[in-house]
């Protein structure tokens, strides 16, 4: 029996650190991935440096000063209660990573054992938890947070919830069939032939296989995270005011964006590389380790 | 064979490298041979031995960032290598073709068996919609496939492996080439069909001029249609002979050792089947001296230092190997 | 073709009845009294008793959602609380526009989409190839409402040259359009690209090579055919991400679609329109993938009606 599963141990671990090895120097030579992780290194050091970047309260309002463009004095200018754009922004950065994070963990705490049992008990169980996947995904994944939001109600903690809860028939669809597919290999039918715990061939073979897809995943369900948020704020149904939202601060702008644009320019930017910070390196991660799957 | 007629298409020095993350491999190495007019030649080796690399390089059928080419092929005079793109374009399914190994995925899904056929009568012999259909029909029969005019209208899934190979012989043949390279044309199909298939083959050639390169594994299928057989390994021609002395008298051992893994059925035969001791070597890591000698069975001190250069020993033979140059 | 038809028809109904009863649920999960929620909070304690008893509040839950069901069929979504009018006629008013809006988006993401994902596969790692790999990734990156602001800015206040929201003209058209298509076409870019690669490694293109054919034949006949099929999924899919756009675009432009409705619902915390417009998004994306369904069985001759 110990032998068998030193064996079997073996095979596995030639498995992950051959494919694991290349990918890496696969992904060392990826420029659009390398430049995605120094903009995520940015936007990381933005959102979790920003109260010693900038000094001060960046909700306070100094009407004296509202809609100024950018000067020495505001270098991104300021916006219609004279908040320093910039300041906002770079707080900004934090409400918009801890919506990812919290999503993205929503997502992965429900979505991947839902999906890793439902892929790997099959039979009837599967059948209810798919069927129900189904019927989540007969909505656009904006909508079916936009719906979500409008039961919940607004505000950062429900923004959180309806986008993560959006997010988890995806995780489910995509552990599931790794799981379908690590399922068949000739490993894992040897480690249950030898009588091995399903909770171990789980733990042991399963997810170390599936989970170069949920990472890849991750990084870019963390970009689509930021975008929805942002779409919530915009429309006045996510975080509200005064707390720094990237998307309520675009869409307050909109009123001013006649006269002053750059109330409506540097938000969106901050949005634009936020994501595709995450895009460039799930992107490039999935060229590295996941050349199979596309899209 | 008369040897004095003027070859088809002559290969000189032929080198296909690709380029990979590991480096670059020399798929073909300096391989040459001659191909006359109406004959039918044997490119034999293992898989991997480069001989369908040739036939994709003879043509140009290499996807050109990955692979480089260089030698000569020269075909009718002139080299096929260093011709213009669009020249060498009218030449492919006109006067030179191709049948593949796999008629499974070698036909366009989602277009009709005839309109396949079609497409090369319309670019090539210039026919009109009507005729080249009509053209496409008449050649799924002279390929004895039942109720042509019915197959040609349906889409390759609903024919079987044998039939969509019969197709793709049609598909080859239809503009009369005087060349055509045959790629393992019986290796993915069952041993019966494969026997029917070569018999095609062997009777559509008959009533032609074209020539044919057969590229296979199989010796016995060499035996069947070829006159003449070249053996290629690890990139390189080994050897080369007409059919009946290489079988009866081969001199490589690498030749030797292929023949004696065929297996023959006798009565009173005593003759054990042996095979080829170890592995084709790998391209990027190739042995030093004769590349065949990790795994030769009368390999000498010098073999594994420089490699054999070939050696015409006989009217229209030759080999590359050290025992064949000290007799 | 007409069984196939109909077994695929009726195959959405789980689907359909699924949304519902997400959708009926929805309601039940919301905090307080449904009643009270629908009859909105200037509602007379009486009208809620009224609207109770209408609902059938107090009977058993499979018993509401069959009378919810029952209405559903009938096409009686409620009324709305916020302006008073039938949801159905309130969403059949703006249904058209949001659907003029969504074609004209999906038109132009496939028009720009496809040629440019076919030419970056024809040269992977050129220039080309990273000009659009770059740019499609720039595309879904960004902000469709911000781009429509941007757009706004540029096109209707600095040059003038067109409106900055409402509806009318075909130049009202043009921004919206262009902001909705503009992540959509980087999807579908990126989708060809991969799935030309794909069918261009195929041996039936080399095939088609051997025979002589021309290039260009050999990419659009015999590639990008093939390549149709995969794509015009990823196509169909988009439209959900559409939809969800469209809500936002509809925002930056005023435009008077069922987006605009869900988050004037939304805002407003009337139910039954938020309730009935999202049921019609979901019915509307379950159409569309059905209607790609067929469309994949019409183009892939593998595939079988019955």
């Amino acid at each position: 029996m110990t032998d068998m599963k030193d064996v079997d141990k073996g095979l596995e671990s030639d498995e992950n650190t051959a494919s694991g090895s290349r990918g890496w120097a696969k992904l060392k030579r990826n420029r659009a991935a390398l430049a995605g992780g120094m903009l995520l290194l940015i936007y990381l050091v933005c959102a979790l440096g920003a109260p010693v970047l900038f000094k001060g309260d960046p909700s306070a309002p100094d009407l004296m000063h509202s809609l100024s463009p950018p000067s020495r004095a505001y270098f991104l200018g300021t916006d219609e209660l004279g908040r320093s754009i910039l300041g906002r922004i770079l707080y900004g950065a934090r409400v918009s990573l801890l919506i990812a994070v919290g999503v993205v963990g929503v997502g992965l705490v429900i979505g991947v054992p839902v999906g890793l049992v439902s892929g790997y008990y099959g039979g009837k169980t599967d059948f209810i938890i798919q069927r129900f996947t189904d019927m989540m995904l007969a909505f656009p994944g904006f909508l079916l947070a936009l719906a979500l939001v409008a039961i919940l109600g607004v505000g950062l903690k429900n923004t959180v919830i309806s986008i993560g809860i959006s997010m988890i028939p995806l995780y489910i669809r995509l552990v599931r069939g790794c799981v379908l597919t690590v399922k068949e290999e000739v490993y894992v039918e040897a480690a249950r032939a030898c009588g091995t715990r399903d909770l171990n061939i789980i733990r042991r073979h399963i997810l170390p296989n599936v989970l170069a897809p949920i990472i890849i995943q991750t990084s870019l369900g963390m970009g689509t995270a930021i975008l929805f948020a942002a779409g919530l704020g915009f429309l006045g149904i996510g975080v509200q005011p005064p707390t720094p939202e990237w998307g309520s601060m675009l869409g307050s702008a909109r009123a001013y964006m006649m006269g002053k644009p750059h109330v409506a320019t540097f938000p969106g930017i901050a949005i634009f590389l936020a994501v595709l910070s995450f895009n460039l390196l799930g992107d490039g991660l999935r060229d590295a380790f996941d050349p199979r799957s596309r899209i | 064979m008369n040897r004095s007629e003027v070859p088809l298409l002559s290969v000189r020095n032929l080198i296909t490298s690709f380029h990979t993350h590991d480096g670059i491999v020399n798929a073909v190495n300096g391989v040459d041979f001659d191909i006359f007019p109406g004959e039918t030649l044997g490119l034999v080796g293992e898989s991997g031995c480069g001989k369908s690399v040739t036939a994709m390089s003879v043509l140009r059928l290499l996807n050109p960032s990955s692979a480089t080419t260089r030698g000569e092929v020269i075909f009718k005079g002139e080299n096929l290598l260093a011709m213009t793109p669009e020249k060498i374009r009218l030449i492919r399914g006109s006067e030179i073709s191709m049948i593949f190994q796999e008629p499974m995925t070698s036909l366009n899904p989602i277009l009709t068996v005839g309109e396949q056929i079609a497409e090369s009568l319309r670019l090539h012999e210039k026919l009109d919609q009507e005729k080249a259909w009509e053209k496409a029909v008449q050649m799924l029969k002279m390929v004895q496939i039942p109720s042509p005019e019915i197959r040609a209208g349906q889409y390759p899934h609903k024919l079987s492996g044998g039939m969509r190979q019969r197709a793709m012989i049609a598909m080859a043949l239809c503009c009369n080439p005087c060349l055509v390279f045959a790629d393992e044309p019986t290796t993915a199909l069952d041993v019966t069909i494969q026997a029917q298939i070569i018999r095609l083959l062997d009777h559509l050639k008959k009533g032609s001029n074209m020539s044919v390169v057969l590229i296979t594994h199989d010796l016995g299928v060499v035996a069947r249609m070829a006159a003449r057989v070249v053996v290629m390994y690890a990139g390189k021609v080994v050897e080369e002979a007409p059919v009946v002395p290489l079988f009866h008298d081969p001199r490589h051992p690498y030749t030797r050792g292929l023949l004696n893994s065929i297996p023959v059925l006798k009565h009173d035969s005593q003759a054990r089947l042996t095979e080829i001791p170890g592995m084709v070597p790998n391209l990027l890591r190739m042995p030093e001296g004769c590349s065949f000698h990790p795994r030769c069975s009368q390999v000498m001190d010098i073999c594994t230092k420089k490699s054999p250069s070939m050696v015409h020993f006989a009217e229209n033979r030759r080999a590359a190997c050290w025992r064949v140059s000290d007799e | 073709m007409l069984h196939f038809l109909i077994r695929r028809l009726l195959s959405i109904v789980p689907v359909l009845l699924g949304i519902s009863l997400l959708l009926f649920l929805m309601l039940r999960m919301l905090p307080g009294d449904p009643a009270q929620v629908l009859a909105g909070q200037m509602a007379s304690p009486e009208d809620v008793r009224i609207i109770r008893i209408q609902m059938g509040l107090d009977q058993p839950l499979y018993i509401q959602y069959g009378v919810f069901l029952k209405r559903l069929v009938h096409l009686d979504l409620g009324v709305s609380a916020r302006t008073q009018n039938s949801v159905t006629a309130e969403i059949w008013a703006r249904l058209p526009n949001t659907i003029l809006l969504a074609v004209c988006a999906i038109t132009l993401a496939c028009m720009f989409g496809i040629p440019a994902g076919v030419i970056a596969a024809i040269r992977p790692y050129s220039w080309t190839d990273y000009l659009v790999t770059l740019a499609s990734l720039f595309g879904i990156s960004m902000p469709v409402f911000w781009l429509g602001l941007m757009l706004m800015i540029l096109f209707s206040i600095t040059l003038q040259w067109l409106p900055a929201g409402g509806i009318g003209t075909w130049k009202h058209l043009v921004l919206p359009s262009i902001t909705l298509a503009s992540f959509v076409v980087a999807f579908i870019a990126r989708m060809t690209r991969s799935c030309m690669l794909e069918v261009l490694s195929q041996d039936y293109v080399t095939t088609a090579r051997s025979k002589g054919l021309k290039e260009k034949v050999i990419i659009i006949k015999h590639a990008l055919k093939n390549a149709l099929i995969p794509i015009i999924t990823v196509v169909g899919l988009q439209f959900g991400l559409l939809l969800g756009g469209a809500v936002l675009t509809e925002t930056v432009f005023a435009w008077p679609g069922l987006g605009r409705l869900i988050v004037d619902s939304i805002l407003a915390r009337d139910y039954a329109m938020i309730q009935g417009s999202i049921l019609i998004f979901g019915l509307l994306y379950t159409l569309v993938n059905l209607l790609v369904d067929l469309l994949y069985a019409f183009v892939d001759p593998r595939v079988h009606y019955d």
